[in-house]
């Protein structure tokens, strides 16, 4: 299984080096939604957002990363022990 | 694919929040069967799939995609890890980032995280017998292909938007999108074949 971490801790360093080149073009569900004039209306204002920059861009994958993957852990063990 | 709000009517909400809560009710329930040793290794393959939806590639004039993963993960751990990993992915996108509406998570978790995570399961399971490489990436791209579907279907049946053509439009960008869904969920399980072979990182549907 030491492979496995490997081979995701290199897929993570990967994309975050990728995050400067991210295309900032909509993706295929916004640019359809253009294409029909179809606005959203949020309802909901979230408190970040995934930065303009590499840094800001670094800090938000490292915050988002950090709480999935806590979330995940913490909820799955909580679900084994109620189980 | 990340459905905004405001474009999706109150039954299709409903109902969407209906199936994706029953849904991940069961793999909460069906979460005992992970060993507590994968625990980290989901936790961060779950922070993977986060980091790479956050990259959007170009795929054609104008269109970017990104990796959903629901394949990917399902193919590793089993669905109900993967339904659970892309839950919490979606949750921290929408909630901390707004990347996805609060009125449509249902319907996210339900296109990116459900049907992606059953679809690339199954597809891969029966056809790899056939050809690994085919069945991983068939697996990805037909996943990307049917949560384009489910989303198109929602919003056409909410009535914001002629449905036909929009689907039209939908499935003719993913099908590109699904490319490099496939491709990377290929690369991945064929590097991590012996693994899953090995350590049996996939736990079996019951």
């Amino acid at each position: 299984m030491k492979k496995a971490y490997i081979v995701f801790g290199a897929f993570i360093l990967v994309f975050i080096l990728l995050i400067p080149f991210a295309s900032t073009s909509p993706d295929g569900l916004e640019n359809a939604m253009e294409h029909f004039s179809v606005a959203e209306h949020a309802i909901y204002n979230a408190p970040l957002s995934y930065g303009d920059s590499f840094i800001t861009g670094v800090i938000a994958a490292i915050i988002g990363m950090a709480l999935v993957s806590g979330i995940l852990y913490i909820y799955i063990k909580l679900t084994k022990k109620v189980a | 694919m990340h459905i905004p709000d405001g474009l999706l009517s109150t039954p299709v909400i409903a109902g969407t929040y209906l199936i994706t809560a029953g849904t991940v009710l069961y793999a909460s329930k069906k979460a005992k069967d992970i060993p507590e040793e994968k625990l980290p290794l989901l936790g961060l393959t779950a922070a993977a799939i986060f980091v790479a939806q956050m990259v959007n590639f170009p795929v054609m004039a104008g269109v970017s995609g990104h990796l959903l993963g629901a394949a990917l993960v399902a193919i590793l751990f089993g669905p109900y890890a993967s339904v659970l990993v892309m839950t919490a992915v979606l949750i921290i996108q929408t909630f901390l980032f707004g990347d996805g509406g609060v009125t449509a998570l249902g319907a996210n978790i339900f296109n990116m995280g459900i049907i992606g995570a059953f679809v690339g399961y199954y597809t891969y399971h029966y056809l790899k017998k056939i050809n690994t490489y085919l069945a991983s990436f068939l697996a990805g791209w037909i996943s990307v292909m049917l949560g384009a579907l489910a989303a198109s279907i929602e919003i056409g049946i909410s009535g914001i938007v002629p449905f036909v053509p929009f689907l039209t439009l939908m499935l003719t960008y993913h099908s590109v999108i699904g490319v490099i869904e496939g491709v990377l969920t290929m690369v991945l399980v064929k590097a991590l074949q012996g693994e899953v072979e090995k350590e049996s990182l996939s736990s079996e549907v019951n």
